[in-house]
């Protein structure tokens, strides 16, 4: 009977929200602020069969490994320092869904949304390509937690066994996190390299073996890290090792999140000034760590050389891919460029561009090697001795090295310039130019030089090469290293001054107007709030 | 609120889109016919700011999609061919995702999700897993993720396509409902009996190009000048067929079984008095009606070797 039959019923006045449903308002409310791909990912991983299979398998594993494992580690278990051969069972447990299955899953999902039609649907959506990488990369992490979770009580267990420590268990969580979440970056941009159904294929065929090999790497460092890190503690070395990689990690961390938000973002869109300065601030962050080492060292140039090679690397790879950038600038992108001449001059590097990417890479090794030169010739100054002994060395290794990196860029972007103007593929066509520059200039060279003269020692042949030009000039001086450091500054010269007659348009691209719909648009939906009242009469 | 501008789109030596434009007003359905590969998912996926144009531009609501992608996507609601789903989500979920990927927050997002379940009567099917839906109600729960937002544009490619009939009125409803609260709906289809009856215009799209647009009514006239009209007589038609082809006002008479087809010159007043001329000579007419083209008849003769 209801209550409008029984005229003794009155409706009841709607009973206040208890705690389980205000909690649940609460996290409402914050879930709003959440990503919504995190949301979302969450939601889909957690109902997912893949998800609930691997938790419960590694529950069954880690159960099973705490039964067996006294009845494996023999009678000594309760006794004997068998702590880390515990811990290292369930590392091995655990780097099965952090290796292989997350990294994995992540490249899955995005390339998933590729396939299954929904990538256009974000596309169109307010999301950000970068929300849509970081949405991923967040589920990753939620996922990682949660792994992390059901093994933790496992990895607490082995605290109360013998031979094992609280800093141990600490690092092992802290590799392992950290691990897991660089190789799903890495999967996370792989999945954006190509939209493509074969390559897909062949990414994920790539990335699997590439998984297994950081697993098989995961298990040997794995042992290394429960059985020596309590060794490691006191020494300073080691220390300084994890500032140095933890600093490079975050650096190549977000350099590769801001690239796969770029591969997956709306083609001209300025993506470019973000990744061009994240690329600087990787260097950045890796030279402090290099100068302390370097001047612990008393200025010892091995310090400087490895360096120099690793900075000179990074910026002729990120210079490769920058040369395969399109120059064309969209109308919106145009109307955020600076008008004023400061602005320009400090800016015009950041904008996407084949020219303006070849200048920044150049410009930045010279300002890298400008200052190596500066702080040799201060700390000889200053009576480091390695320093003060190796100063021409090092000079000439740093300048020469400038020179051919300038030489390979330089004529690679004019051969991109004229080859591949009109291509689809840019970016792949600028990384075989490069390539196949590259291997002419040094396998190349050495091969025509010992088919037609079977001599193996440096000729003059050997002027394209520049490892062993570099190597041989800085080894000792004969006419032979005369030569190579005149010929190789002018080479470099002319091919700066050859680049540099194309790059001109580039650097000359006029802002756009703001069209009035735009200016418009831009009015309604920034409407200056009404004033308050200034008295009770307004 | 629609415009396209000259637009081309070319994959290599390809023409997918070639200097098409056409305008679409506020509360107008514009159809978009064309067999496969005429280029009608080309551009629209270029209005969605999913691809650019190789050369002149397209507008929604005054933004370019070359220029300010970014506007453009918050103005409009895009329905592709495929459906676009997720696995391991119910309808609720998807709704509630798309309303916070277009920055719905808080009441808001809950005030938009349960009107569009609303509007699309997906309603009863709230937990449901979109896996477990029937086409029918994937395409309801893909009109409902485009409208979300509340856009003013929708462009749908090819909506009706594998739609039981019951659900292709539904979807030719809601259209109607959508234009009358001022939308713009561009829609594709190969159904031209479908466009026909909820479009106010068309456009006629081949290899690239587009050879007609306009009302259908007005094509039809500008392709048919002269009223065609259909008589049906008891007996032999031949002795009719006879009698008309005498007459100034009437030419290329046909007799089709026991059917008479033929254009006539002249208003309606002219067409009853041909009506009772026929009943006065002893013809026993049973049927004397217009003979409109379908829509089908204008797009097979519009394309017909018009372009090569």
């Amino acid at each position: 009977m209801s209550h409008v039959d029984n005229p003794v019923m009155v409706a009841q006045p709607a009973s206040p929200p208890d705690v389980w449903e205000r909690l649940d308002a609460r996290l409402e409310r914050w879930a709003d602020h959440l990503n919504p791909i995190l949301v979302k990912e969450t939601r889909q991983a957690l109902k997912s069969h893949q998800f609930l299979i691997t938790f419960m398998l590694l529950l069954l594993a880690c159960w099973l490994w705490s039964v067996f494992a006294p009845v494996l580690l023999g009678p000594g278990f309760a006794y004997a320092s068998k702590g880390a051969d515990v811990l290292y069972g369930y590392l091995l447990i655990l780097s099965v869904p952090l290796v292989l299955i997350v990294p994995f899953a992540a490249f899955r999902s995005l390339a998933a949304e590729q396939e299954r039609n929904t990538y256009e649907l974000l596309a169109i959506s307010d999301l950000s390509a970068r929300q849509i990488v970081t949405g991923k990369l967040g589920s990753a992490v939620v996922q990682i937690v949660l792994y992390l979770s059901a093994v933790a009580p496992c990895l607490a267990f082995t605290y109360l066994l013998r031979g094992i420590d609280i800093f141990t268990i600490m690092l092992v969580i802290y590799y392992a996190l950290f691990g897991s979440l660089g190789l799903t970056m890495i999967a996370l941009l792989i999945a954006t390299l190509s939209t493509a159904r074969f390559s897909q294929v062949m990414l994920s065929v790539a990335l699997v073996i590439g998984l297994f090999w950081g697993w098989f790497f995961a298990v040997i460092a794995g042992w290394e890290l429960t059985v020596e890190s309590a060794s490691w503690l006191g020494q300073g070395e080691f220390w300084y090792f994890n500032g140095l990689l933890l600093t490079v990690y975050v650096g190549y961390f977000a350099l590769l999140l801001l690239a796969a938000a770029a591969g997956l973002g709306f083609v001209g869109e300025l993506s470019s000034a973000t990744l061009r300065i994240a690329m600087l601030l990787v260097v950045v962050g890796f030279t402090p760590w290099v100068t302390g080492l370097w001047l612990a060292e008393n200025g010892d140039s091995d310090v400087l050389v490895a360096y120099a090679s690793l900075v000179g690397v990074h910026w002729y790879v990120l210079a490769v891919l920058m040369t395969g950038e399109s120059p064309h600038l969209s109308q919106r992108v145009r109307r955020s460029l600076p008008t004023s001449w400061s602005g320009q001059a400090l800016f015009t590097w950041l904008q996407p561009g084949p020219g303006t990417g070849f200048c920044y890479a150049i410009t930045n090794l010279m300002a890298v090697a400008l200052l190596g030169t500066l702080g040799i010739g201060l700390a000889a100054s200053f009576g480091r001795t390695a320093a003060s002994n190796d100063f021409i060395e090092m000079a000439v290794f740093l300048w020469l090295g400038v020179c051919y990196v300038t030489i390979y860029l330089g004529l690679g972007h004019l051969l991109i310039r004229y080859f591949a103007q009109q291509t689809r593929h840019r970016m792949l066509a600028a990384v075989l130019i490069h390539g196949v520059l590259l291997a002419v200039a040094t396998i190349g060279m050495t091969l025509v030089q010992l088919l037609l003269t079977g001599n193996e020692d440096y000729t003059l042949f050997q002027l394209p090469n520049g490892f062993w030009t570099v190597s041989f000039v800085c080894d000792g001086y004969d006419q032979s290293a005369l030569v190579a450091l005149i010929v190789i500054p002018v080479a470099a010269l002319l091919t700066l001054l050859a680049n540099f007659r194309i790059i001109g348009p580039e650097l000359r691209r006029d802002p756009a107007a703001i069209p009035d719909r735009v200016a418009a648009d831009d009015a309604e939906q920034h409407v200056p709030p009404e004033p308050a009242p200034e008295s009770p009469w307004d | 609120m629609i415009e396209l501008d000259r637009l081309h789109r070319y994959f290599g030596d390809t023409k997918a889109v070639c200097d098409v434009s056409f305008a679409v007003a506020a509360g107008e359905v514009f159809g978009y016919i064309g067999p496969n590969g005429a280029g009608k998912t080309t551009s629209m996926r270029i209005l969605a700011t999913l691809d650019l144009p190789s050369t002149g531009d397209a507008r929604v609501d005054g933004f370019s999609v070359v220029d300010d992608p970014d506007r453009v996507r918050r103005r409009l609601g895009f329905m592709p061919d495929g459906f676009g789903t997720y696995p391991h989500m119910n309808v609720w979920e998807y709704l509630d995702f798309f309303a916070r990927s277009y920055g719905l927050r808080g009441q808001e997002r809950g005030r938009a999700v349960a009107r569009v379940m609303e509007f699309t009567l997906l309603g009863s099917l709230r937990n449901k897993a979109i896996d477990a839906l029937s086409k029918g109600m994937k395409q309801r729960l893909c009109l409902g993720r485009a409208l979300i937002h509340d856009p003013g544009v929708l462009v749908l490619d090819e909506p009706a396509a594998g739609l039981d009939p019951r659900a292709r009125i539904e979807l030719r409803e809601m259209i109607s409902h959508l234009a009358a609260a001022g939308k713009a709906v561009l829609v594709s289809s190969h159904i031209l009996t479908e466009l026909a009856e909820m479009c106010h215009t068309v456009g006629i799209l081949e290899q690239g190009r587009l050879l007609a647009v306009g009302p259908v009514e007005a094509i039809r006239k500008q392709l048919q000048p002269e009223a065609a009209v259909r008589l049906e007589v008891l007996g032999d038609p031949r002795p009719v067929a006879d009698w008309l082809e005498g007459r100034d006002d009437v030419g290329q008479v046909q007799v089709v079984e026991r059917c008479l087809r033929f254009q006539h010159q002249g208003n309606r007043q002219a067409e009853a008095e041909l009506l009772r001329a026929m009943i006065e000579q002893g013809f026993a007419v049973v049927e004397f009606s217009p003979d409109r083209q379908s829509l089908e008849d204008v797009f097979l003769q519009v394309t017909e070797g018009r372009v090569q």
